[in-house]
């Protein structure tokens, strides 16, 4: 399975999208994680739609921009109203953990809001009311192995509908009110996009994914990953190889596993 | 992509026996006193609730996966020798050529809800197998010994019926020889009072299409299906019926009120019949997603109307007032549903339906389109059944419609 990337967002503590990641691998930088996340307003969206959404919502609708706007400017004839996947394992525990405590209440009062904001296709849903867009939208969760299901799922998208799919892998740190260990609640948040194409047609100044099923991923020392944590960093070495890929760096093959006995083989070509 | 075993568990029963005689006398798995009541006294609704899901105990090995919505699940999955015929493929197959896709809304939500009632200890509770998102894959390709791809959608109600669109892609790509899709949502707290806080809970039992409906019943049900491109000539009693076309679309129009006409609907329904390559007008019944909320049944039906033509002679029922709405379930219910009714000839009643709202009833104007408000066993007429569609939509204006197809008319 191909497909050829044609635009990328990212959005992480100390990364504020992909081209300026693009510069600091190029010039041997390290991110400072000890930044936060740059505040961030969905303008696309109407005023009081933009004020109902959460850091959740926000954080996968800013990555998804990213990658809209520079796959429009590089772009600027090709429809821009894609099929979307938004890949995370939680979804808003923000939510998730207040509507658990309001229940546990004498009176229990959910907000309204509060109740529609926490379906895990809310980023999806704000999206396609922000874009004007009616293309079939989707959003999964595959826990730790959200970037080998999340490429498979959009490539294959791309082939099933016959245009470019703009996937969203987001994933943020559980909320400190949920009743699970401090790991979970203290990791940094990630998010990454790609509008991806498996026709093959469209040229790009970024490399061709090749996608292959394998059961045997040879062992290699982990590179450094500052982020590692959440599932949706596990990307960062190959945000790293696409960063450095022109310059001739990076060229050899990663596995991501699809569940726990296999892997998906990505190849940059 | 032929249909090789299903099963589903609602408030109906277990199974396609107790649903199908439901339908034939008419009465609903509704009620307003069930166990789940008691956990929620200030709310006067009626439930669908599957009795029994809270004593299901799981195998040793699966025990941290303990929570209602994955009970429920195993008590699916031993329905109708499923687990049974999903073991015979892998058997033929290998357990990495056979897939895995299922929806939810809540996952295992309800066993945080615990945690924060003091009902369960803080030191018992395993979030990532009962509440994360997805572990009602987790559970089900281990419950299976599924190790093909596998994950769980989440678009709210429309959640099981995405599941699949994501079938035939893993299908035609060839990466497995089998999947198993489904969908399994399972009563808790947060849903109950959240959609009550939308106002959208009815506090009498729900009425699809009726001039008097104000509000949805919540229910609960687990279904799977088993679905291949092959047919297996092993198989005993081969189902006649096959998935035909499944279309997807957004409304983009608001986060959880449908759009007015129905227009998002429309773009998946076509999308549907064109997959399924037949004019919409060949469709020989639609199960409605008609959750009884005022706006959902005004705009779905708006959608149909504007797609059929004067000659199209249509059945559409909402089967909600039999099992309540199912959530992230109702997709695979009430596809389920339309496979039983393809292989018993069979058009279940729009239950609880007194008088057809009169807007409802102007926008039918121009079509043939009918309501039964009995069910209807074909095989004393000379109608019969071969394509049918089920629509399942969810907030963020998610919609998605399946088409099923009876392979040869009697």
């Amino acid at each position: 399975m191909k497909a050829q990337i044609l635009s990328i967002g990212l959005t992480a503590p100390g990364l504020v999208n992909f081209e300026t990641f693009k510069k600091m691998m190029l010039t041997n930088q390290l991110p400072d994680m000890s930044k936060t996340i740059e505040k961030y307003s969905p303008t696309f969206l109407p005023a009081n739609e933009r004020r109902r959404t959460t850091a959740t919502i926000q954080l996968a609708l800013k990555t998804a921009e990213e990658a809209l706007v520079s796959f429009q400017q590089a772009y600027p004839e090709t429809e821009a109203k894609l099929p979307v996947l938004f890949v995370c394992k939680d979804g808003d525990t923000l939510i998730s953990a207040r509507m658990c405590q309001a229940v546990s209440e004498e009176e229990p009062m959910i907000s309204p809001t509060q109740f529609h904001n926490s379906v895990h296709n809310a980023p999806a849903g704000y999206w396609m009311i922000g874009q004007e867009n009616q293309a079939a939208a989707s959003a999964i969760s595959v826990g730790e192995y959200a970037i080998a299901n999340g490429l498979l799922e959009a490539i294959l998208q791309s082939q099933n509908y016959g245009k470019p799919v703009l996937m969203v892998i987001y994933d943020l740190p559980l909320d400190e009110l949920m009743p699970v260990d401090t790991v979970q609640k203290s990791q940094a948040p990630f998010a990454f996009s790609m509008i991806l194409d498996a026709s093959e047609v469209i040229e790009s100044d970024y490399p061709l994914l090749s996608l292959s099923l394998t059961q045997d991923a040879p062992f290699k020392p982990l590179k450094s990953n500052p982020y590692t944590g959440v599932p949706a960093a596990e990307a960062y070495p190959l945000l790293q190889s696409i960063a450095l890929y022109q310059s001739g760096h990076e060229k050899s093959d990663m596995h991501f596993p699809l569940n726990w006995n296999n892997f998906i083989k990505v190849s940059l070509g | 992509m032929h249909i090789i075993a299903s099963t589903l568990v609602s408030a109906l029963g277990s199974g396609k026996k107790p649903h199908i005689d439901a339908w034939t006398e008419g009465k609903s798995g509704l009620s307003q006193e069930t166990n789940f009541h008691q956990q929620m006294p200030e709310i006067i609704t009626f439930l669908g609730e599957v009795k029994g899901v809270e004593s299901v105990t799981l195998p040793k090995a699966l025990e941290a996966f303990l929570c209602r919505n994955n009970q429920l699940a195993w008590k699916t999955l031993q329905t109708e020798g499923f687990n049974n015929k999903v073991e015979a493929l892998i058997e033929k197959f290998g357990p990495n050529r056979i897939g895995l896709v299922v929806g939810t809304s809540t996952s295992g939500i309800a066993t945080t809800e615990d945690v924060f009632r003091h009902k369960l200890d803080a030191d018992s509770y395993c979030y990532q197998k009962t509440q994360q998102m997805d572990s009602l894959a987790q559970f089900c390709c281990q419950a299976l010994n599924i190790e093909g791809p596998s994950f769980v959608i989440s678009t709210a109600c429309s959640s099981s019926a995405k599941v699949f669109a994501v079938a035939q892609r893993w299908l035609n790509a060839g990466i497995v020889d089998a999947v198993v899709v489904g969908g399994v949502d399972s009563l808790c707290l947060t849903t109950v009072h959240g959609f009550n806080a939308l106002g959208l809970v009815s506090s009498t039992v729900c009425k699809p299409l009726d001039e008097s409906r104000d509000g949805i019943n919540i229910g609960e049900a687990g279904g799977f299906m088993l679905l291949s491109h092959a047919k297996f000539s092993d198989e005993t009693n081969p189902s006649p019926v096959e998935i035909a076309g499944v279309g997807e679309s957004s409304d983009a129009y608001h986060i959880s009120t449908p759009h007015p006409e129905g227009e998002g609907a429309q773009l998946a329904m076509l999308a549907a019949t064109e997959q399924a390559n037949i004019g919409i007008d060949e469709l020989d019944y639609i199960n409605l997603h008609g959750t009884a909320t005022p706006s959902n049944d005004l705009s779905e039906v708006s959608g149909v109307s504007h797609l059929m033509s004067e000659k199209s002679s249509t059945w559409i029922s909402s089967t909600k007032g039999f099992t309540g709405h199912t959530l992230g379930a109702a997709g695979i219910t009430e596809i389920i549903f339309c496979q039983w009714m393809l292989e018993e000839q069979v058009v279940p009643a729009n239950l609880n339906l007194t008088n057809l709202d009169s807007m409802l009833v102007q926008k039918l104007a121009r079509s043939n389109i009918s309501v039964p408000l009995e069910t209807i066993h074909l095989s004393e007429t000379n109608r019969r059944l071969q394509y049918v569609m089920s629509n399942s939509f969810g907030f963020g204006g998610n919609n998605a419609s399946v088409i099923l197809k009876r392979e040869s008319a009697e």
